[in-house]
């Protein structure tokens, strides 16, 4: 194929510095190297984000790996002028990699939490992959329509020309009080939502189970102002809009009377995960320290209903109850261990029953361990006399 | 920039506002941990001393005095009033938990 990208790089090729065989086997070491010291330290790193970053430049890597390595093939090789040409595969290569680079771009701006975490996922890969196939379809009816256009110019033009075609519309329609742009755009349109979606489903799971981990112990009162300053302080690139959002979002969870402290805590989580990312919203709480632990006190009303009977009764079969209660209210997919509350010998009947108390209300809440208390009453009460340490002695 | 969970609850707080605006105002409830801490002073020994020593009428100290005793946390005889023994460690109890 006469003027073809293939061909421009042999020209480049055919300088000293990329003259053939030689070189191939050299890119192609230099990739095996990076492929084993990605997959080492993939699998040193403990970090989930990490990895996916990892994985994702591999990935990557090994698509410019393969392009490489047909563009230094196809120095020197006999160039025909048909589709399967080792001259037209490099320039189909090139056409594609312009409609992934695009994709993925436009996924990796969706989701700031975790940019490259989407371009491994199977629907991350799909929409790269259709972006991609636009670009060889591009490229392709360019050479039928087009014949006389030179290289590298029809490679260039297929990739941009495919993702502009699919990013256009022709008319707006008004559609329930909003503007829709109705074009090829909406075929791409309708099916980056589709995995958007799809993405969005799959990362749900893991996100919850992540942000109860990092921000479950926390109280809301002692972070919603420092840990935005301090994540914010961390990053050095947010810009005012950002910083704006996480801050009306931090006064409307303080307003709202009807989420409790935890929910609105993992709400506040979520924006900053969203904004800063898992590994620069860890490192915050862990800098705010101990202090940012919430600390629920015990109400009054459930110590009244924790006199009533003996503590000796109160010690041996509140934790029980509450870990019946907890077990039959806990989700399937809820992975916590009921608690096993500490016990100090040395104490008061009395500094038992409110210890045990503290314990069982910070893990279990309040309505779970005041209604775990009116059981342990009610069984008390049944109780002949003779059966419970009346005396209010504490059992061994 | 509005996100998702600022729109929703932008429109949750003014729902929960408008919801809970006041209509009445309701007399303050009396606290039953004040009530037993009232009745373990030597001076209070039955209903009347027990609302003038909570400075409150005896019309709103009864129904907390009434579960109080329905709970066993105060021994009634006739109109003398006393702390049970699980009355004694609820006062305890509430005592031990305050953190000021």
């Amino acid at each position: 194929m006469p003027g073809g990208a293939g061909q421009h790089t042999a020209r480049l090729a055919a300088s000293p510095a990329l003259t053939g065989g030689g070189e191939v086997g050299l890119i192609a070491l230099i990739c095996v190297a990076a492929a084993c010291a990605a997959v080492w330290r993939a699998s040193k790193t403990n970090d989930p984000a990490e990895r996916r970053v990892i994985w994702g430049a591999s990935l990557a890597t090994a698509l410019v790996f393969i392009q490489i390595v047909l563009v230094v093939r196809d120095v020197g090789t006999a160039r025909a002028s048909d589709l399967t040409s080792p001259d037209s595969i490099v320039n189909f290569g090139f056409a594609i990699l312009i409609g992934l680079l695009v994709g993925a771009t436009e996924l990796m701006s969706r989701y700031r939490d975790d940019p490259f975490a989407p371009l491994i996922s199977l629907p991350g890969l799909f929409y790269s992959l259709i972006n991609g196939g636009a670009s060889a379809l591009a490229y392709y009816l360019l050479r039928l329509l087009a014949p006389q256009m030179s290289e590298p110019l029809r490679t260039f033009t297929a990739g941009i020309a495919a993702m502009t075609f699919f990013r256009s519309s022709l008319f707006t329609v008004r559609l329930a009080g909003n503007d829709v742009p109705v074009g090829p755009n909406l075929v791409l349109l309708t099916l980056l939502k589709a995995l958007d979606r799809a993405y969005d489903r799959t990362r749900a799971e893991p996100r919850s189970t992540l942000i109860r981990r990092i921000m479950g112990h926390l109280a809301f009162d002692q972070v919603k102002n420092a840990l935005p300053a301090l994540c914010f302080d961390l990053m050095q690139n947010l810009s005012p809009d950002e910083t704006a959002s996480i801050n009306a979002q931090v006064t409307q969870l303080s307003q709202s009377t009807a989420m409790s402290d935890q929910s609105k805590c993992l709400s506040l989580g979520l924006a900053l995960l969203n904004l800063v990312g898992e590994r620069t919203l860890k490192a915050a709480v862990a800098a705010l320290g101990s202090g940012a632990r919430a600390f629920r006190q015990v109400n009054d009303s459930l110590l009244l209903k924790l006199a009533t009977p003996p503590p000796s009764v109160v010690l041996d079969t509140l934790p029980a109850i509450c870990e019946a209660l907890y077990s039959a209210t806990a989700g399937d997919d809820d992975d916590r261990k009921p608690l096993r509350p500490t016990r100090v010998p040395d104490l008061s009947a009395d500094s038992q029953v409110v210890l045990l108390a503290y314990q069982l209300v910070n893990f279990y809440g309040d309505q779970l361990v005041l209604a775990a208390s009116n059981l342990v009453k009610a069984t008390a009460a049944a109780e002949p006399s003779g059966s419970v340490a009346a005396t209010g002695a504490v059992s061994p | 920039m509005a996100t998702a969970t600022s729109i929703f609850l932008q429109g949750a707080n003014a729902a929960n506002a408008a919801m809970s605006a006041p209509s009445l105002a309701a007399p303050a409830p009396v606290d039953a941990t004040q009530v037993l801490a009232a009745i373990a002073k030597p001076q209070v020994s039955d209903l009347a001393s027990l609302a003038l020593a909570l400075d409150l009428t005896q019309g709103s100290v009864r129904p907390v005095l009434e579960t109080l005793c329905s709970e066993g946390l105060v021994a009634a005889v006739g109109d003398d009033l006393k702390l049970s023994d699980s009355g004694q460690r609820a006062l305890r109890y509430t005592a031990l938990s305050k953190i000021s």
